[in-house]
C-alpha cells in the first residue's frame, strides 16, 4: 500500500467519524466501507481512539485558550470584521491598519486565579484590581494584564508613563484613569465603565472610546460588538454580592452566573434575545439559576457539563 | 452466543410491551445492529456483546430521540471505543509488569505504577495533545469543544454558531485531521 492510499483511507475514516459525531450517517454504507478492506476498519479504530483520548485530556485539563486566533490578519479578514461588525461600525468609526501590538511578554507574567472567593490584587503604583470568583488573569510588572477568564474590577490611577493595557483574547482594553470591569467568557468580552474613559480595540483596529455609563460587548472571533448603557453605580456590583441588570442580554447574565455555579451556564440560541432587569443576590450557584427561572419564562436543564437555559414553552 | 441473543430479544420484547418505543426500535433493528458491529469489530462474539450492552443501556435514554436508529448505533460505537481503550490500558499495564519484572504469575498482574520511562512518554504525549488542541483552527476548535467537552448536540452547535449541520461536520473533520496529523503524524 502506498502512502497516498493510506492517507486516502485516513481521510475517509475521518469523514465517517465526523459524520458519526455530528452528522447524519448511512449506517449500511458505513458498514460496507468498513468491510471493504481490513485497513478501513483499522484506520477508523485509530481515529476513534485518538478522538476519545484527546476529548478525555481536554475534559480533564480544559481546552487551551485560543489566544492566537489572529494568526496572520489579511485584508480579506479585515473586510469580514467590517461586515461582521456592521452594527458596531454604524455606532463608531473603525480604522484598520494600525500595526498589531504584540501581546504582553510572558516572561514576567504572574497568574492569579480564584475559585470560590474574590481577591484584591495591587498593581504597583497604578491602583488595584478585584478578581471575582472563578476568574483568572495575569499581571506583568510593566502594566500589562492578560485576562484569561471571568470578571475583574479595575480601579486605576492614570499615569502617562505607565499605561495599563489589558489583553483579553483578540481584544485590547486600555485605561485612561478610571474604574471599570472586564469580563471574559466563552469567546466574548464585556466591558462596563463606572468612571473615566476606556479604549477597547479588536486586533489591529482603531479603538472604541467608552465613557462612564457605557458598556461594550464583543465577540473575539469576529470582532463584532455593540455599545450599550449602564448605570455607573451598578458597575462591578458583584463585589457587594449583587448582580444588577437593566434590560441586559440573557447571554451576558449567563456569563456572570457561570462564575458562581460549578458548571457553565449557557443559553439556548432560541432564547438568546431575552433580556433581564432586576437584582440577583449571589449566594450559592443553584440558587442564582432558580432566581432567573423565577423572573423569565425559561427552564434550567442541568447536564453533566453545563446548565442550559431553555424556553419554557418549547419543551 | 445464539442463546444470549435470543435472551436479549425476549427481554426487549417484554420491555417493548411495557410501551418503550426505543426497545421496539431495538428489536426491529437487532439484526442490522449486529451486522454493523460485526463490520466494526470484525468479531462476531464482540459484536454480540456490544449489541447486548446497547440493549442494557436503553433505559438511559432521556427525552424523545430524533434519530433512534442512529442513537442505538452511536451507543454501540462508544462502547467499542471504551472496550478498545480498556484493552490498551491492560496491555500497557502488562508491558509495565514485564518491563519491570522477569516473572509472571498466571494472569495476575500487580499495578506498581508507571515506570519513569513511560511517565516521560505519557508526558510527551500530553504535551503533543495540548499543542495540537491549541493550534486547531478556530472554527474546528469551537465545534470540537462544544461537542466533545460540553456535550452539545449537532443541532445545538449549528444553532449557536449559525451554520448548517454539514458545516458543523466539516469543522469536526478539520479538527480530527489536524489532531491526527499533529499527534500521531
Amino acid at each position: 500500500m502506498t502512502g497516498e492510499q493510506q492517507s486516502d483511507i485516513e481521510r475517509d475514516a475521518i469523514d465517517w467519524h465526523a459524520r458519526v459525531s455530528v452528522g447524519e450517517v448511512d449506517w449500511d454504507a458505513f458498514a460496507q466501507w468498513l468491510d471493504a478492506a481490513p485497513a478501513h476498519q483499522l484506520a477508523y479504530e485509530r481515529i476513534a481512539l485518538l478522538d476519545a483520548e484527546v476529548a478525555d485530556w481536554a475534559k480533564k485539563n480544559g481546552m487551551p485558550e485560543l489566544e492566537e486566533v489572529p494568526a496572520p490578519f489579511p485584508f480579506s479578514a479585515s473586510r469580514r470584521w467590517w461586515l461582521g461588525g456592521a452594527v458596531a461600525a454604524s455606532v463608531f468609526a473603525l480604522v484598520v491598519g494600525i500595526p498589531r501590538l504584540t501581546g504582553p511578554s510572558h516572561d514576567d507574567l504572574v497568574t492569579y486565579a480564584t475559585t470560590g472567593e474574590q481577591r484584591t490584587i495591587d498593581i504597583a503604583r497604578s491602583g488595584k484590581v478585584r478578581l471575582d470568583e472563578r476568574s483568572q488573569l495575569a499581571l506583568s510588572t510593566d502594566g500589562q494584564v492578560r485576562m484569561d477568564h471571568g470578571a475583574a474590577y479595575f480601579d486605576l490611577r492614570h499615569d502617562e508613563n505607565r499605561p495599563i493595557e489589558i489583553q483579553s483574547g483578540t481584544f485590547t482594553v486600555r485605561d485612561i484613569g478610571t474604574r471599570f470591569t472586564v469580563t471574559r467568557n466563552r469567546g466574548r468580552l464585556f466591558v462596563a465603565v463606572e468612571q473615566g474613559f476606556v479604549d477597547v480595540a479588536w486586533q489591529d483596529s482603531s479603538p472604541i472610546h467608552l465613557a462612564a455609563g457605557q458598556t461594550f460587548q464583543g465577540e473575539e472571533r469576529t470582532g463584532s460588538g455593540e455599545v450599550g448603557k449602564v448605570a455607573p453605580d451598578t458597575v462591578g456590583s458583584w463585589r457587594d454580592g449583587q448582580l444588577v441588570y437593566d434590560d441586559t442580554p440573557l447571554t451576558q447574565v449567563a456569563a456572570d452566573l457561570s462564575r458562581y455555579t460549578d458548571k457553565p451556564v449557557e443559553v439556548e440560541p432560541a432564547i438568546a434575545h431575552l433580556r433581564l432587569s432586576g437584582i440577583l443576590l449571589i449566594r450559592n450557584g443553584p440558587d442564582l439559576v432558580d432566581q432567573i427561572t423565577a423572573i423569565l419564562p425559561v427552564d434550567a436543564r442541568r447536564g453533566n457539563d453545563r446548565i442550559l437555559l431553555v424556553g419554557r414553552a418549547r419543551r | 452466543m445464539v442463546a444470549s441473543r435470543r435472551h436479549t430479544i425476549a427481554m426487549a420484547r417484554q420491555l417493548s410491551d411495557a410501551s418503550s418505543g426505543l426497545a421496539a426500535i431495538f428489536v426491529a433493528n437487532h439484526d442490522r445492529l449486529l451486522r454493523f458491529f460485526i463490520s466494526r469489530t470484525r468479531d462476531v462474539a464482540d459484536a454480540e456483546e456490544i449489541v447486548q450492552e446497547v440493549f442494557l443501556r436503553l433505559d438511559r435514554a432521556t427525552g424523545p430521540l430524533g434519530d433512534p436508529v442512529g442513537y442505538l448505533h452511536r451507543i454501540g460505537l462508544n462502547l467499542v471505543v471504551d472496550r478498545a481503550r480498556e484493552r490498551e490500558r491492560r496491555i500497557a499495564r502488562d508491558k509495565e509488569w514485564t518491563d519491570s519484572t522477569t516473572t509472571r504469575q498466571g494472569d495476575d498482574y500487580v499495578d506498581e505504577g508507571p515506570s519513569p520511562f513511560s511517565q516521560v512518554e505519557a508526558k510527551q504525549r500530553a504535551e503533543r495533545i495540548a499543542r495540537a488542541l491549541a493550534s486547531l483552527p478556530p472554527g474546528a476548535a469551537r465545534v470540537f469543544r462544544m461537542h466533545r467537552i460540553e456535550g452539545m448536540s449537532h443541532s445545538e452547535i449549528a444553532g449557536q454558531l449559525g451554520i448548517s449541520r454539514k458545516g458543523v461536520e466539516k469543522h469536526m473533520a478539520t479538527a480530527l485531521r489536524h489532531l491526527a496529523k499533529e499527534i500521531d503524524q
